[in-house]
């Protein structure tokens, strides 16, 4: 593992069924890939094609029907529930609708991952200079009603990175928000990845966000139906004449 | 509609099912719990009846009888008859009598203590050497009561035993100074030695054996049976038999010509004194009352014409006697103690009376045993000798009543912790029981030279040269009659002796764990029942000529029992308090109700006395008046708080169940709304599905509330069962008024805010238990419901326990208190315990709806990397410090409502308070597992991909 390019991920045959009823969906059916150390790929497909249970899966936050799925050389599909909050300790997670704790200031929803775990004066001064990152650290005190939807992602990203995550799972992150506020938000998300070293997967449908990934992986009913490498040379700022031609 | 409801109810099967399981604990907790609290009353009333039905109900004693410690304790002393020798006239007892709704009126006269002889065998045979031809067996006495405690000695008898042929007086009064004797010869008989038997020598010369008790000048010093002494003669035989005189020592007298009697055994018969108290009574009362003539063991009941005779024996001296019962019970404790001493080289026989004593005193001896007599079996052997007693001391039962002596009442000096200490009185006139120069009197008992501890006054009844005395026609056992329930009795029995216990270790240790019992001497402490009862017909005869001020008005007290009343009830209680008010007001005597009294122990320093009895410290049980009124009206009071607090735990618990249902279906009201239903529309609706779910819950209680009062040992009849249907209703209709209203009033946008608000103010949370604050403080009302419920349960639990002692401070520790109070505990307090975990389950609902409503933000913390662990103490903490608030707060209630029952806060309440906090907080967080132990189901990803 290299520790300044994030954690690599290699899933292979992974399998997620749901009862509905008498019948069962294939959220996920048989996807296998291999994402790099330090990428960001982007998930992308039509609503149900599977791309927030393939993250789901990634963050061990759903358990697999079938497959594996291996981060560095761990392999959470195998591990217990105690080592499963462990590994998701290490695991960065950003949500469409930010899922901010309402009760607690910016900087104690920042901190509230490490809330159960000892040295809270390291742990708050880590909360500033993340919350500095995104540039909230004039909203220390705010409460998450008190702040903007990018505002609130931009807590929930540095929420997200306050375990020092290799690998971020960022579903729909600016799905809410407009394209102005998305785009500032996938620049911070960039940015962090320089700065932090992460491997980075997002599920979006928004062609411009999609288009200055370095990978774009498109599902479809639960399986990977297209996997573009972007990292071509062309200038990833010209990005709606790139998704354009990606036919995002 | 309906189908809407019900289609409402299928359709969120889960939330339903929950709901209704809610409505059926509450419905089934509020059955089960008040069908507890209404056993727990009628096992307590039910009780008082068994335990206050009493001989009477209500006592008449004259005016002023009444002490002030009475009036102020609300007590009866024991004894309560004691110290009262008449002030009631017989008018008077007509007037009782007459009074509306009196269905007996038993009059007692008190006339005071008669002294009888009861005779004791003292077995002298193996302390005697055979192998001597003359010896003195000397027997020191000592007269034991208060269980060995008091040991008064006495001074010696001296039996003489010799092998030389004794000859005995014949004496005729009309030549004093001579008698013939059974050798033939006549002898000149001394004023200082008297016809004594005489030894006769080897020579054939004879020599006096003079006795102390038959000389006219200096014989005994005194007139206690402690100072006499006597010197008694016996032959042992040649075949190692004994003659001697038959009897008693009394009998041993030259005044009698009874002949010589071999035997194989030389036994001393010593007389005691033993005081009886006399009384009279009306006989046909007082088998109405108690059943004295069912009693009667021997001889034959008393009759009320029964009245003083003149029974003097042929050519004898005069006799007057009244008829009387005596007891075959005569609560004696005690007995005589002997030491005999074999005093070889002593010679008596010849020896001049003013030498004897001094010679015989200092005589060299040899331990020859110990013998200990006991005064009751010496007493029921006396009666076993069968009634027709021909004389004082020779057969059952008679007693004198030349002389009675009159105890007052004992006074107390009352110390800083309301213990009583008797008063000594002064020391009575040793002629109190007799004067030595009435040949008819007894000595005094060998106890009454003991301290007192009341007043003696001395009842001189005219002896006119006659003996009076009391007769016995029958013997009666106390155990026979009919008086008071278990836990009402001693103290108010007529004819049971009072018993001290010892109230500390070393007061017990020297009773060896027994009740002190009356000592025989009628100026001490404890004072006898009276034994030996004649008719109140025979007492202005006897009287007449007496030295009593209360002859007009002989009766000490009159005990009443009212028609148509068995056991205490509210009933029978007004009944006899307007007999009781009519009595007083016509006859101006003091009068007690005694119905629904229960024995109250208080404690009493007793000092020590003169013969070796150490200070004691004892608990006696007076008689505490209207325990059962007391006791009847807490536990009602009780009962209806209890009641009440079930009730209001049950809404509690219910409310928040139909609230968070309501809650929940808050987007889907929003919907129908802005659908254009009316507000009463939107409100009748939730209405009518929590009164679907009440009627079904109500239905379900009905079968469940039968299986668990059996198993809980609550009866519960089915009207009580049928009471759940529409308890369940009220419950449920109550429970979601409040959440239907506002459901139907509020706006549609009100459903889109998030189901649990932020906080107030901003707080940081620096740790798990600040996070969990922060949570109860963002749901205030559901946190103040679920603390309140469980607040309920611990104040009811603490307040069971403070009823519990304020019943013991209510009624003075009364027995009748006690017993009830320990029936309380067990009923009561499982009602409360019950209470406590529906309290607890109040709380484990609300965390539940915490987890419930705050899932999201739960899937959360378990997506940034918290473990189950984590979040389980989370929940944990939140379950803790809602306990902890509902526990304090109800500790708090209970304490407050304990302080207002019992008129005091003592230590012990508050400990107990704490303790029953704690346990409310232990039970908080273990039924704070079930919903923490929820979270491992919920469904971390699809809360957080939902919109």
């Amino acid at each position: 593992m290299d520790a300044t390019t994030g954690s690599t991920v290699r899933i292979a045959g992974l399998v997620r069924q749901f009862r509905t009823g008498p019948e069962r969906l294939t959220a996920v059916d048989d996807v296998s890939l291999e994402i790099a150390a330090g990428s960001v790929v982007a998930l992308t497909g039509p609503s149900g094609s599977g791309k927030s249970t393939l993250l789901h899966l990634i963050g061990a936050i759903e358990q697999a029907d079938g497959g594996t799925v291996t981060v560095d050389d761990l392999e959470i599909t195998a591990l217990r529930r105690a080592a499963l909050s462990r590994y998701r300790q290490r695991v960065g997670f950003v949500f469409q609708r930010y899922h901010l704790l309402p009760a607690l200031t910016v900087l104690d929803n920042v901190s509230a991952p490490v809330l159960p775990r000892r040295g809270r004066a390291d742990h708050a001064a880590r909360a500033r200079k993340l919350l500095e990152s995104v540039g909230l650290a004039d909203r220390q005190r705010a409460l998450p009603a008190q702040l903007s939807g990018g505002q609130q992602q931009r807590v929930a990203i540095a929420r997200a990175l306050m375990g020092e995550p290799r690998l971020l799972l960022a579903d729909e992150p600016t799905g809410n928000l407009d394209s102005t506020t998305g785009a500032q938000i996938l620049d911070l998300l960039l940015d962090l990845r320089d700065q932090h070293g992460m491997t980075i997967l997002l599920a979006t449908h928004e062609r411009a966000i999609a288009a200055r990934c370095d990978r774009l992986i498109r599902l479809g009913d639960g399986r990977i139906v297209e996997d573009i490498d972007l990292t071509d040379g062309e200038d990833p700022a010209d990005t709606y004449d790139r998704a354009a031609r990606l036919r995002l | 509609m309906f189908r809407f409801i019900w289609g409402q109810l299928r359709g969120r099967a889960g939330r339903s099912v929950a709901l209704l399981a809610g409505v059926l604990v509450a419905t089934t907790g509020f059955v089960v719990l008040t069908g507890a609290t209404t056993t727990s009353r009628l096992e307590v009333t039910g009780a008082v009846e068994r335990n206050t039905r009493a001989a009477y109900d209500i006592l008449v004693r004259p005016p002023g009888a009444r002490t002030p410690l009475e009036a102020e304790r609300r007590l009866v002393r024991p004894n309560y008859l004691s110290g009262l020798y008449g002030g009631i006239t017989l008018k008077q007892y007509e007037q009782v009598q007459a009074v509306a709704g009196v269905n007996v009126a038993a009059p007692i006269a008190m006339l005071g203590y008669s002294t009888s002889y009861v005779p004791v065998s003292i077995d002298l045979t193996d302390a005697v050497d055979p192998s001597l031809d003359r010896q003195v067996i000397r027997i020191d006495p000592a007269y034991v009561a208060e269980r060995g405690l008091s040991a008064a000695p006495g001074k010696p008898t001296y039996v003489y035993v010799t092998r030389r042929p004794l000859i005995h007086a014949d004496f005729d009064p009309n030549t004093p100074d001579s008698a013939r004797y059974t050798d033939g010869r006549v002898y000149s008989v001394s004023e200082a030695c008297g016809p004594v038997p005489r030894e006769v020598q080897p020579d054939g010369t004879s020599r006096p054996v003079c006795d102390p008790r038959t000389a006219v000048v200096e014989g005994n010093p005194g007139w206690s049976e402690r100072e006499l002494w006597a010197v008694v003669s016996a032959r042992l035989l040649p075949d190692g038999r004994f003659e001697v005189t038959p009897g008693p020592l009394w009998r041993n007298s030259p005044l009698d010509s009874t002949p010589t009697t071999t035997t194989d055994r030389l036994v001393l018969e010593k007389l005691l004194t033993v005081p009886f108290l006399l009384a009279a009574v009306d006989p046909d009362a007082e088998q109405r009352l108690v059943g004295l003539a069912d009693a009667v063991v021997d001889g034959r009941p008393l009759n009320p014409a029964d009245t003083l005779v003149d029974d003097t024996p042929p050519g004898f001296f005069p006799q007057r006697s009244v008829p009387a019962l005596t007891t075959n019970r005569p609560y004696l404790d005690g007995g005589l103690q002997a030491r005999l001493t074999r005093l070889p080289a002593a010679q008596p026989a010849g020896l001049p009376p003013d030498a004897l004593e001094k010679t015989l005193g200092q005589a060299t001896g040899i331990p020859a045993g110990d013998r200990q007599v006991d005064l009751t079996e010496s007493y029921q052997a006396l009666l076993a000798r069968g009634l027709g007693a021909d004389g004082i001391g020779f057969g059952c039962c008679r007693g004198q009543i030349q002389v009675l002596a009159q105890p007052g009442a004992v006074d107390y000096e009352r110390g800083p912790d309301e213990t009583l200490r008797v008063a000594r009185a002064s020391p009575p006139d040793p002629a109190i029981f007799g004067d030595r120069n009435d040949p008819w009197t007894l000595p005094r008992p060998a106890l009454s030279d003991d301290f007192g501890f009341r007043e003696v006054r001395r009842l001189v009844v005219p002896a006119d040269n006659a003996l009076h005395s009391w007769n016995a026609v029958g013997v009666f056992d106390p155990n026979k009659l009919t008086g008071f329930g278990e836990l009402s009795k001693v103290p108010l029995e007529t004819y049971e002796p009072p018993t001290a216990e010892g109230a500390d270790d070393p007061s017990r240790a020297a009773l060896g764990g027994q009740p002190l019992l009356p000592s025989g001497n009628p100026a001490g402490y404890l004072s006898a029942p009276p034994l030996v009862l004649t008719t109140l017909e025979s007492v202005p005869k006897l009287l007449e000529a007496s030295n009593w001020a209360n002859t007009r008005a002989p009766i000490s007290a009159i005990r009443v029992r009212a028609a148509d009343v068995d056991g205490y009830s509210e009933r029978s209680a007004e009944r006899v308090r307007l007999i009781a008010e009519r009595i007083a007001t016509e006859t101006g005597l003091d009068v007690d109700i005694t119905l629904g009294s229960s024995p109250a122990p208080q404690t009493v320093e007793l000092p020590a006395g003169s013969f070796g009895r150490p200070d004691l410290r004892l608990t006696e049980n007076w008689s505490a008046l209207g325990v059962a009124s007391v006791i009847t009206k807490a536990v009602d009071r009780k009962s209806a708080a209890l009641f009440l607090l079930v009730l209001v735990v049950c809404v509690l618990f219910l409310g928040n169940a139909v609230t968070a249902a309501v809650r929940d279906r808050r987007p889907q009201l929003a919907t129908l709304s802005c659908l254009g239903w009316p507000a009463r529309r939107i409100g009748a609706l939730i209405l009518g599905e929590v009164t679907l779910l009440g009627l079904a819950a109500g239905l379900l209680a009905v079968g469940l509330a039968f299986p668990l009062g059996a198993a809980l040992g609550i009866g519960i009849d089915w009207r009580r069962a049928l009471l759940a249907v529409p308890v369940a209703l009220l419950l449920t209709l109550v429970a979601g008024l409040t959440p239907a209203l506002r459901a139907a009033r509020a706006h549609p946008a009100a459903a889109l805010r998030p189901p649990v608000a932020t906080a107030r103010w901003v707080r940081r949370p620096r740790t798990l238990p600040g996070l969990a604050l922060i949570n109860l403080i963002r749901t205030p009302g559901r946190t103040l419901l679920g603390a309140a419920a469980l607040a309920i349960g611990v104040a009811a639990l603490t307040l069971v326990t403070a009823a519990a002692w304020a019943f013991e401070g209510a009624i003075v520790g009364s027995l009748l208190g006690d017993a009830v109070s320990l029936s309380v505990r067990s009923a009561d307090a499982m009602a409360a315990i019950a209470t406590v975990l529906l309290g607890a389950a109040a709380v484990a609902d609300v965390l539940y709806l915490n987890i419930r409503d705050r899932s999201a933000e739960l899937a959360t913390l378990r997506a940034t990397g918290w473990t189950d662990a984590a979040l389980g103490r989370l929940i944990g903490y939140e379950g803790l410090l809602l306990g902890a608030l509902g526990a304090v707060a109800g500790a708090g209630l209970g304490l407050g409502g304990a302080a207002w029952l019992v008129g005091d806060l003592p230590p012990a309440l508050v400990l107990v308070a704490a303790t029953v906090a704690l346990t409310g907080v232990l039970v908080t967080c273990i039924a704070a597992l079930v919903p923490a132990a929820l979270l491992r189901r919920l469904p971390t990803a699809q809360l957080l991909a939902q919109e």
